[in-house]
Order: C-alpha cells, then sequence, then structure tokens
C-alpha cells in the first residue's frame, strides 16, 4: 500500500476516527478552559495512550491539539481570556464583536477559519515532511547531535527570558535524561541507589508536572475568570462574509505554516504575525481592534496551521518546535518509536495513518465545534476550585494507572515544583522538555560520533553538516545573548542625541 | 534576590553534578566517552552557564535595588505565594497518605482541601461534590479501566 492508500484507509478505520473525534472533544473542551494550555491538554491524556495502538495514540494527541487551537478562542470571544496562548490575539476582535451582539459570528469565524487554516496546513505537513525526512536520511551521528543542538539552541534563543536561561533549562533537562542505566553499558547513574530510577525519569512524569501541576500551582493564587452567557450559537460566514476574509485566512495560513516549522514559534507569535499582517493589508483597517472579521479569522486561520505544520520537524528530524509537538513526541516514545527520518521506513502506518486521522480530525471540528459548545460554556462557568481539584485528581489517578506507584506520583509533583519555580523566575520550559525528550538521541549521536572517529572531538568539525548546524547554534547563541547589548547600547546613543 | 539565590543554587548544582558524574563506576567494555563523558561535559557547560547566570542576575539584582523603593511588594508576594503552598502541602499530604487512606478517601480529602482553600465556601455541596467525584473516578478507573487502586482504610467494603 502506498501512503496515500494507507492515510484513506486509517481515517476510515474505527479506532482512528473515534481517536481523531474524542480528541478534537477533548482539545475543544482544555482549549476551552482558562490556564489549560493545548500542551496541558495534551499531557492530561498522555497516561490513558499507553495501552492504544501507536496510531490511534498519535492520532488522538495530535487531535487533541487540533480542538484546543478552536477551543481556546471560546473564552477568548466570550470572556475576553484566551483559553490558550494562541488564542490571545483572537481577544481584541473577538471581544469587541461579542460586545456588539456578534458573538455567535466571531465563534463561526473563528471555526471556519480555524479548519481552513489547518487543512492548508495539512498540506504543507504532508509535502514538507517526507522530503525532509529524506534530507535528514543523510545525517551522520555527528551531524544528527549538531541538529538536536541546533534545535535547542533556538528554542533556547527564542524562548521568552534570556538566552543563558533558555540554555540552562535545556542543560537541565539534558542532565535529568542522563538519571538511570546509561544505554550503552547499563551502568546505572545519579539512581541514588533507588531502584525505581534504574530505568530512568520517564519524561512523561516530567511532561505532566512540568505542565499540569506546575500550571495548578500558578493558578491557585489567580484570580477566578469572568462567567460567560450560558446560551450563545455559532454562526458560520456566509458567501459574502468569505469574500471579506479569505485573503486573512491566506495570510493566517501562511503565517502559520512559516511558524509551524520553526522550532519555538509556536501558535502565539504564528496569531499575532497573522494579525499584524492581516491589518496591513486589510482594506476595513480602521475596524481591527473593534470587531473586525479579519482580526478573527486571520490569528486562527494561523494557530490552526501551527497545529500542523509543528509536525513537520518532529516528525521528520524528530526535534519538537513546540511544547504541544514536545508531548506529541513524549507520546511517541511511550510506544518506543523514535521519531526521525527513519520513522517513514519503520513505521509508515503510523505517519500516514496520523495524517489520515488528522484530516479527520480538522473536518471533524466544523461538526464538533457546533456540539461541544455547550458543555464548554457549562465548564467554564463552574467554579473554578472544582475544576482544578478535579484535574489534579486526574492527573494523579491517570498517572498512577500506569505502574500502580507512589514514587511516579512524587515524580510528577516534584517537576510540578520545580517548572513552578522556573516558570515564576521567568525561565522557559520548551528548552527545558526539549532537553528531556532529547536527552538520549543528543547523548547516544555524541558517544556513536566519538566511537567512530576514535574518540577524536574533531569529528563534530570535520563533517561539513555537523559544522554548519554547529557553527549556526553558535551564531544564534552569540546573536541573542548580543542582541539585548546592542540595544542598550543603541538606546543610550538616543539618549545622548536626544 | 531570588533570582540571586537560584542562580547561586544552580552553581552548587552544576558542581554536586560534575562531583557525581565523577563517582560513575567505569566498565571494561565502555566507549571512548563512558558512562560518565557526557554527564561530565554537561557538568562543565551548566556550572559555567550557571556561574554567567549569577553575574548576570547580580548585576540586575543591583540595577534594581538602586530604583526600587522597599515597601508593601514583599507583603503582596507573600500573599500571592500562601495558595500555592497550601496546595504543594495538601498534595505532599496526599500522596504521603495515599497508600494508607485508599484512593477514595485520599480523593475526597485532596479534592476538599483544593475545593476550601481555593475560597470555596464550606458547605454541604462541596463535600458532596468531593465525595461524589472521588467515588465517580474510583467506578471509572477501578472497575470499567480496571486499574487497580489502593482500597485502604475502606478495604472492607470492596468486594475481596
Amino acid at each position: 500500500m502506498d501512503g496515500f492508500q494507507i492515510a484513506v484507509a486509517a481515517a476510515f478505520s474505527l479506532p482512528v476516527f473515534a481517536a481523531a473525534l474524542a480528541g478534537v472533544a477533548w482539545g475543544i473542551v482544555g482549549g476551552a478552559l482558562p490556564g489549560l494550555s493545548a500542551s496541558i491538554t495534551m499531557a492530561l491524556l498522555l497516561p490513558f495512550t499507553y495501552g492504544m495502538d501507536p496510531t490511534v495514540a498519535i492520532t488522538l494527541l495530535a487531535s487533541t491539539y487540533v480542538g484546543a487551537e478552536y477551543g481556546g478562542s471560546i473564552p477568548a470571544i466570550l470572556i475576553r481570556t484566551p483559553g490558550t496562548g494562541a488564542a490571545a490575539a483572537t481577544v481584541a476582535d473577538g471581544y469587541a464583536m461579542h460586545l456588539k451582539g456578534r458573538g455567535d459570528e466571531a465563534l463561526g469565524l473563528s471555526l471556519a477559519a480555524g479548519v481552513v487554516g489547518g487543512l492548508i496546513g495539512m498540506i504543507v505537513l504532508v509535502s514538507l515532511t517526507g522530503p525532509l525526512a529524506k534530507a535528514a536520511l543523510l545525517f551522520t551521528p555527528p551531524s544528527y547531535f549538531a541538529l538536536a543542538v541546533l534545535g535547542l539552541s533556538i528554542v533556547a534563543s527564542v524562548s521568552e527570558g534570556t538566552v543563558i536561561r533558555g540554555l540552562m533549562a535545556a542543560c537541565i533537562g539534558l542532565a535529568v535524561a542522563t538519571i538511570g542505566s546509561d544505554p550503552m553499558t547499563a551502568i546505572p547513574r545519579f539512581t541514588f541507589d533507588r531502584i525505581e530510577l534504574y530505568s530512568g525519569v520517564r519524561p512523561i512524569l516530567v511532561l505532566i508536572g512540568v505542565f499540569a501541576i506546575s500550571e495548578m500551582l500558578i493558578q491557585a493564587s489567580e484570580p477566578q475568570w469572568a462567567k460567560s452567557s450560558s446560551r450563545m450559537r455559532i454562526k458560520l460566514p456566509n458567501l459574502a462574509m468569505w469574500k471579506r476574509i479569505w485573503p486573512s485566512v491566506g495570510i493566517g495560513s501562511v503565517a502559520g505554516s512559516l511558524e509551524g516549522v520553526t522550532p519555538g514559534a509556536g501558535g502565539s507569535v504564528a496569531s499575532f504575525l497573522a494579525y499584524n499582517e492581516a491589518r496591513r493589508w486589510s482594506r476595513h483597517k480602521e475596524e481591527f481592534g473593534h470587531g473586525s472579521p479579519e482580526g478573527v479569522a486571520a490569528p486562527e486561520a494561523a494557530n490552526n496551521a501551527v497545529a500542523a505544520t509543528a509536525l513537520i520537524p518532529t516528525l521528520s528530524f524528530g526535534v519538537p518546535g513546540s511544547n504541544s509537538t514536545a508531548v506529541l513526541l513524549g507520546g511517541l516514545l511511550i510506544h518506543g518509536i523514535e521519531p526521525g527520518p527513519m520513522l517513514f521506513t519503520r513505521h509508515p502506518d503510523l505517519v500516514y495513518g496520523l495524517y489520515g486521522g488528522l484530516f479527520v480530525a480538522n473536518l471533524a471540528q466544523l461538526l464538533l465545534g457546533f456540539l461541544m459548545l455547550g458543555p464548554c460554556l457549562w465548564l467554564v462557568n463552574r467554579p473554578r476550585p472544582y475544576l482544578m481539584g478535579f484535574i489534579l485528581a486526574l492527573v494523579f489517578t491517570g498517572v498512577y494507572t500506569l505502574d500502580g506507584s507512589v514514587f511516579d506520583l512524587s515524580i510528577v509533583l516534584a517537576g510540578g515544583v520545580f517548572g513552578y519555580i522556573l516558570r515564576r523566575l521567568g525561565f522557559p520550559i520548551l528548552p527545558l522538555v526539549l532537553g528531556l525528550v532529547l536527552g538520549s538521541m543528543v547523548e547516544q549521536n555524541y558517544r556513536r560520533a566519538l566511537q567512530l572517529s576514535g574518540g577524536d572531538y574533531m569529528t563534530f568539525l570535520t563533517d561539513p553538516a555537523s559544522l554548519i548546524l554547529l557553527g549556526l547554534s553558535t551564531a544564534i547563541a552569540f546573536s541573542s545573548l548580543l542582541a539585548p547589548l546592542l540595544k542598550r547600547k543603541a538606546a543610550r546613543m538616543t539618549e545622548t542625541t536626544t | 534576590m531570588g533570582n540571586v539565590l537560584f542562580a547561586g543554587l544552580l552553581v552548587v548544582f552544576g558542581l554536586a553534578y560534575y562531583r557525581g558524574s565523577t563517582e560513575i563506576p567505569r566498565n571494561m567494555l565502555e566507549d571512548p566517552v563512558g558512562a560518565s563523558g557526557f554527564p561530565r561535559a554537561l557538568a562543565i557547560v551548566i556550572t559555567l552557564l550557571a556561574v554567567a547566570l549569577l553575574a548576570q542576575e547580580f548585576l540586575a539584582w543591583r540595577r534594581r535595588a538602586a530604583v526600587a523603593q522597599v515597601g508593601s511588594h514583599g507583603i503582596s508576594r507573600v500573599s500571592k505565594l500562601q495558595p500555592t503552598v497550601l496546595l504543594l502541602v495538601t498534595l505532599i499530604a496526599f500522596l504521603a497518605l495515599f497508600d494508607t487512606l485508599g484512593y477514595v478517601l485520599a480523593v475526597t480529602f485532596m479534592l476538599l482541601a483544593v475545593f476550601f482553600q481555593s475560597g470555596m465556601p464550606v458547605g454541604w455541596k462541596p463535600v458532596a461534590v468531593a465525595i461524589g467525584g472521588a467515588i465517580a473516578f474510583r467506578l471509572m478507573f477501578g472497575e470499567l479501566l480496571g486499574v487497580r487502586l489502593p482500597p485502604g482504610l475502606l478495604a472492607f467494603l470492596l468486594p475481596s
């Protein structure tokens, strides 16, 4: 069977179809709850994917990502509180439309633009992932090591906070990944004679801790969000509206596709970029910020395109570019599947099955958007203490189902506390998570490279691809380090001249 | 000041991690890098980054201290931390008592603690929601999904 046939067969198979629908529904609910980002919503599902077929599990997680991107716009439009970071750009015009009594239209725009953006993102995903994975097949161990270092340094540089903090977070993630038996000689490392640590710290536990538990610790001191009207409908755009918004949807889809493949950028950057560009090219610039339909359509198309294209670096190189794709990578690792170029030859059923499932998810979003609105509004209007309590119960019970181990629960809690401290002190979380999930790949390729060269470190500089990638990493890290200094100097010079 | 202290802790972590990497036993069959090679290199990078971070944070702190007014800032921070610390204590107690109390009781108490700490008025409704929620979770995970959950003090209620 070729890839297309596998994708079609998967899309029509009951488990993948059901996973796509369930994922979108769960994603919409999670996205609609302020404080639960797409990555947290996905992380909550991770423990339940253990017993599933890998294709079904990955489809479930990826569809959750798709649903969450739409779900985030519901509270953004109705209560001026974005459910996810990526929906922040929708707040200005979505909420303004709602105040003018056009909330149903804003929800419809968000849904329709999201579906179109998601489908365009899917086309980009299918067209680029295969060729890129073929190119990645030429990579040697030194270049693979350098690629992981590049991924980490890009993410560390573009994440919030200073580049040193980003790099430090990445190194801490790598350090946690070294706990447990050495992958090559099985010698125990940093296990403190705890038998539970001999198999290492499972990334899933830390992922759940740093995303879900740290968010609950933060939410504990946040005020209750506003309540929404419990009766609301969705009105899809008519032909006249489509004529007006299609350039914005196009701009959003392109911005989302570009940002999706860039590690570290993610949905938030894409939606703000799309919003600004849509305003720049709009014939109704003056309406932006006061309830412009284009101001809703562009960011929503962008963040749904990101949900598809963010999978490109994850699947082709094994280097995730966002929190959500890091969770997805965690889902792949749970099933012993190593993403990267070999994924297409070793598990074509998984890759093409995922494409099929994602296609179903994007289309199903149109129907589920209508069906899930009522439950989402009901949940958003529940007292937050109830939601917090039940999310915590779900997290701990879900983790306990893995091995029935209270020690695992302690790791989740420790990860949560550490994530909380890092977030409060302005450290980015993504490099930490990336360091953790890429740790094994980084170390194994580092050692393989040195094994092949007989311990000669020059191998990282004599391999052309490795040299280019390491050069890029250094350039990115230094430019990020120097940028604030140059900015400060420029500001001082402007001050003295004025 | 918290940032400076944390950066200092990271320096200590880097040094401790290096020390730990030197204690990894060697193996006759190991490759040129060995089981300790990567952690050792990583420890050096961590320590260097932590020192750079410490210097950066110290300079930033001095700059801030020069302009900041010491006032109610500290008090608002403490009051903001209080609910988080309370939640953390609740979760630690939940884990400590998980096996002893059993799943249903531990989850009920955890839910009640979270509800009341988050400002829910004391009344029968939150108590009913906590008990109902814990039983619903127990039925879903224990009976429907077949997960073995600790029975604890309520073992006598469950079928053997």
